[in-house]
């Protein structure tokens, strides 16, 4: 069977490496006690959730533009080659990504592109609402993505191959692995991807087409775990990706010749061991992460070569209700950027942070601080107060925090002749305030938030009066708004239909202009909406899921001082999924924009139309 | 866009850093004949495609979006400049690598020059043809004013950028472009051809020509810093003045200066431009002034300068993202008024 999954792989003809789908959800849960990630450790009194399958399927053509586009209130923006996320109306630059507890945002620009973190390879997704930089570090300013891989040491043996055939050429394949029992986990996935995303869309009553907008990619992503006694845990999480994108220019730059290469290889060695009340896990990090971006008749040809070490080691202590942690690491980032002077820089920062708390049934508490050292940005103390308190059904929740972002090594060491690096730029400095109230019974659960955030001294890229672009620490932004989600669901005979409910409300104003004749001030973030909503609904009947999503985003502004702005939209996505006993497979056909909204999510960058798209999953 | 020194791959970074964009929706008036009164060209923010222009009629009128109101469809990414000949309009739009051209009367588009790599300014040279400067080729390219084709191309510096048409001659700045230069090409504009290439102070990046038939130059200058941000050398802005083909004197400003937007009143006597390290101001020069002025006409920065009837107008584009503003002044230095224009408004074109 397996060299039939193998022969059905090499046969589809595609040339590179890659990885699969992810094994069903429910099993993480179980093992959280032996493996627990730091963001469920920390997370009393903030917003966290997992994602799981109810309302998605994870697949390697929907990565996590899409998956905080349908199921969240996160707000996407798509262009060129990049797609970003904006939680609680900060900039991209604000959302942490961590992988299994590690930062992996691009040292070079302190972004990461969500079209390279697919949804498949990892059997926990999950997102933190409000930064956290206490724990997570620099950038955890608006929010937190995680992927995780969490061994389970129980017997098991699955495959899994999975083919996807979408409109304007996206094929992709993926296969995965996992075998476990109560000695070793092990999992590999690999996944490739084409696309010639050639839609369609108008431009002066006349049909265009998204010429130049092809990607190929494969990614490569695996876990090795030993329990190497009944207390100790030796872990190896791998990660390869390569994605190689045309980069389209927006309707009024058709023809675009720019094209970009992402490149990273990431190891993480973990070991972790657990004597009675205390444990202790140490780990090491070695990242690659590359981005080539060439242009070539404007004759521009640029890239970065970023190294990162990241050591860390993590002592946790439980007497009694109290639990104590102290984190210890060092972040060492080498960075080769074709517009660095002398080509490279590296940095090195440590940082420790401890948190203590106090835990009953009904109570919980954590209060942690963080503190970085780096020679050449001055850091403050970073605390973190939290605590929740559950009375039957309903849990009330609250955090007062502070956040940071550091200057990344764009905005310190770039150089060329019309812009240049600021070393004296201080770190982005934000508190945060929030407070929810969550309520859960069998029927129906309710989130609510109400969250109050600042960033000061926001670094931004600005022409100085020689005509010089530097970036300087001169934005003030406030950003308030409340969250909500429900979920019920409803059971009619053996038809059940699972809802979930996201909405959110957001005012997100810069407070300090950079003269009198600034008119952003008091005014709504560009590409940061109001209001934006999504309503989820899987019908489940016999063999037969549907899965019905709506989602609206509220107009975004696109000048700052509001004149500008694309209009709201609503679209419909719809998956109909059948369940095949026999060979033990499912069927998922999806439409995508199903009323074939003409809409945008950044300025002149047109999104697809209705498209379909057919995925087949064999499970063995 | 007119700062000479903007790199590409630079501003890729910082579009990614700032964002930004337009879909306008304030033109309540009604598109009126473009006579009486003057253009602004809103470059737009890079990657988005919101260039624009602004029309402001003599009264101080302004009418934003003129283009896109007109033709339903975005300008472009990057309006770099504009020049009006004969009955048209000719829009260069930097990064879309075209050039829209519209009625002077009504703004409809009447045609599209495309696939010109990253075109910066376009003049007149006869009755038939023009020249546009190209970053992308380091060229300029003959167009045809009837069909609008381009006949050829004749290689120049690196960085072609502003254009004067003078005695049969069109003398190019070569700024650079994305690296460095320190030439003005000189091309015989019957027979298309550089006759001459003229070394002048670093990084040429505007040019006018006077009463007399003298062609004066402003450089930049050049500033190069190593991995500490020391500054490993620096040559200093000059003004040069040029007779027939030659050098004839060179005024040198201060070192850290970026001297920039060389503009010159209607009866060529007087020379106006910014210039200053981090703080840049508007000075006056009479053509025959033998020595630079330390005292500013206009203590103000702007982001483009212009000069039209007697006056000197200046553009400031507060904080690239929103809408910016023109400010118009009198030759004496004396403010008149000011209106809010579109993003980023970069150059001026008057009738």
């Amino acid at each position: 069977m397996k060299y039939n999954i193998f022969n059905i792989f090499i046969l589809s003809g595609f040339p590179f490496i890659l990885v699969s789908q992810s094994i069903s959800d429910s099993v993480l849960l179980e093992e959280i006690e032996l493996f627990e990630s730091k963001e469920l450790k920390h997370s009393i009194g903030i917003r966290y959730e997992i994602f799981n399958k109810n309302f998605n399927t994870f697949s390697y053509s929907n990565s996590f533009d899409e998956i905080l586009e349908k199921n969240t209130t996160i707000y996407v923006k798509s262009y060129g080659a990049l797609n970003t996320p904006s939680f609680r109306g900060t900039s991209a630059s604000h959302t942490l990504v961590s992988w299994n507890g590690i930062p992996i945002n691009s040292a070079a620009s302190g972004l990461t592109d969500l079209r390279l973190l697919p949804l498949n390879g990892f059997n926990n997704l999950g997102i933190s609402y409000g930064g956290n930089s206490t724990i997570f570090g620099s950038g955890s300013v608006g929010g937190t993505i995680h992927l995780n891989n969490i061994p389970i040491f129980t017997k098991s043996n699955n495959s899994n191959f999975t083919i996807e055939k979408g409109s304007f050429g996206l094929n992709t394949n993926s296969l995965s692995t996992q075998k476990s029992n109560n000695n070793y986990y092990y999992y590999i996935n690999y996944s490739c991807l084409m696309d010639s995303n050639n839609f369609e869309y108008v431009f002066n009553n006349q049909n265009r087409e998204n010429i130049h907008s092809y990607s190929e990619g494969e990614s490569l992503i695996s876990n090795i775990s030993f329990l190497l006694s009944k207390n100790s845990i030796l872990q190896f999480n791998f990660w390869k990706t390569y994605l190689f994108r045309e980069v389209p220019g927006n309707i009024t730059v058709p023809n675009s010749t720019a094209e970009q290469t992402d490149k990273s290889e990431r190891y993480l060695f973990t070991l972790f061991n657990y004597y009675k009340d205390f444990k202790i896990k140490v780990n090491h990090a070695l990242l690659f992460d590359n981005l080539y971006y060439t242009d070539i008749p404007k004759q521009i040809n640029s890239f970065y070569e970023g190294i990162t070490n990241i050591s860390e080691i993590n002592l946790d202590y439980n007497y009694n209700k109290l639990f104590t942690r102290l984190n210890l690491s060092s972040l060492n980032n080498h960075l080769k950027n074709s517009s660095y002077e002398n080509l490279e820089q590296t940095d090195l920062t440590n940082s420790i942070y401890s948190s203590i708390s106090y835990q009953t049934n009904n109570f919980k508490n954590e209060f942690s601080l963080r503190k970085e050292s780096n020679k050449s940005i001055n850091h403050p103390f970073i605390p973190s107060f939290s605590c929740e308190l559950k009375l039957k059904n309903y849990k009330l929740r609250g955090r007062i925090n502070k956040n940071f972002r550091s200057p990344t090594f764009n905005d310190r060491f770039w150089i060329s002749s019309g812009s240049i690096g600021n070393m004296n730029l201080r770190p982005e400095s934000g508190t945060n305030k929030e407070i929810g109230l969550d309520f859960t019974s069998n029927i129906i659960s309710c989130n609510l938030t109400y969250f109050n955030l600042n960033v000061d001294n926001w670094i931004l890229w600005n022409q100085q009066e020689n005509g010089v672009w530097m970036p300087e620490n001169i934005r003030k932004v406030n950003s308030k708004g409340l969250e909500s989600k429900i979920n019920f669901n409803i059971n009619i005979d053996s038809l059940e239909i699972r809802n979930e409910f996201n909405y959110q409300y957001n005012l997100s104003t810069n407070i300090l202009g950079i003269d009198n004749l600034d008119a952003s001030v008091g005014k709504q973030l560009i590409y940061t909406p109001r209001n934006k909503a999504n309503l989820n609904s899987r019908f489940s009947f016999n063999n037969y899921n549907l899965i019905f999503n709506q989602s609206f985003v509220g107009k975004v502004y696109t000048s700052s001082d509001n004149l500008n702005f694309l209009k709201s939209h609503y679209t419909v996505t719809l998956k109909l999924i059948r369940n095949f006993e026999i060979i033990n497979s499912e069927l998922v056909f999806t439409i995508k924009n199903l009323f074939n909204q003409d809409y945008q999510t950044y300025l002149n960058y047109p999104q697809p139309g209705r498209n379909f798209l057919i995925q087949i999953n064999i499970l063995t | 866009m007119k700062k000479t020194t903007k790199k590409i791959a630079t501003l890729i970074i910082i579009s990614l850093l700032i964002t930004s964009c337009t879909r306008d929706t304030n033109s309540p008036e009604t598109n009126g004949i473009y006579n009486e009164g003057y253009f602004v060209t809103n470059e737009g923010n890079f990657n988005s495609g919101n260039g624009s222009i602004s029309f402001v009629s003599n009264d101080g009128v302004v009418e934003n979006n003129v283009f896109a109101t007109t033709n339903s469809f975005p300008l472009g990414d990057v309006v770099q400049s504009m020049s009006i000949i004969d009955e048209n309009a000719f829009i260069v739009v930097n990064n879309s690598s075209k050039i829209e051209v519209a009625s002077i009367d009504s703004m409809i588009s009447v045609g599209t020059i495309e696939n010109i790599s990253s075109p910066r300014y376009i003049v007149k040279v006869s009755n038939t043809k023009a020249y546009i400067s190209d970053w992308g080729s380091n060229s300029i390219h003959v167009l045809d004013l009837n069909s609008l084709e381009v006949l050829s191309t004749i290689n120049v510096g690196n960085g072609p950028e502003k254009m004067i048409f003078s005695n049969g001659y069109v003398y190019v700045c070569n700024v650079g472009g994305w690296g460095y230069e320190k030439t003005i090409s000189v091309i015989d504009a019957e027979n298309d051809i550089v006759t001459n290439t003229i070394e002048v102070g670093d990084k040429p990046n505007s040019i006018v020509s006077d009463i007399n038939g003298n062609i004066w130059v402003l450089c930049g200058g050049f500033t190069e810093y190593d991995a500490n941000w020391n500054i490993i050398s620096q040559t200093a802005g000059s003004l040069v003045k040029i007779t027939g083909f030659s050098v004839v004197s060179t005024l040198n400003f201060q070192i850290g200066n970026n001297p920039s937007d060389l503009i010159i009143n209607d009866n060529g006597t007087s020379l106006f431009y910014s210039d200053g390290s981090w703080s840049k101001n508007v000075y006056k020069f009479n053509i025959t002034d033998l020595e630079l002025t330390n005292s500013p006409l206009i203590s103000r920065n702007f982001y483009g300068l212009g000069y039209n009837d007697g006056h000197i107008y200046g553009t400031d584009a507060v904080d690239y993202v929103q809408n910016g503003w023109s400010y118009k002044y009198t030759e004496s230095g004396t403010i008149v008024d000011s209106v809010q224009v579109g993003i980023i408004p970069g150059d001026y074109c008057f009738n």
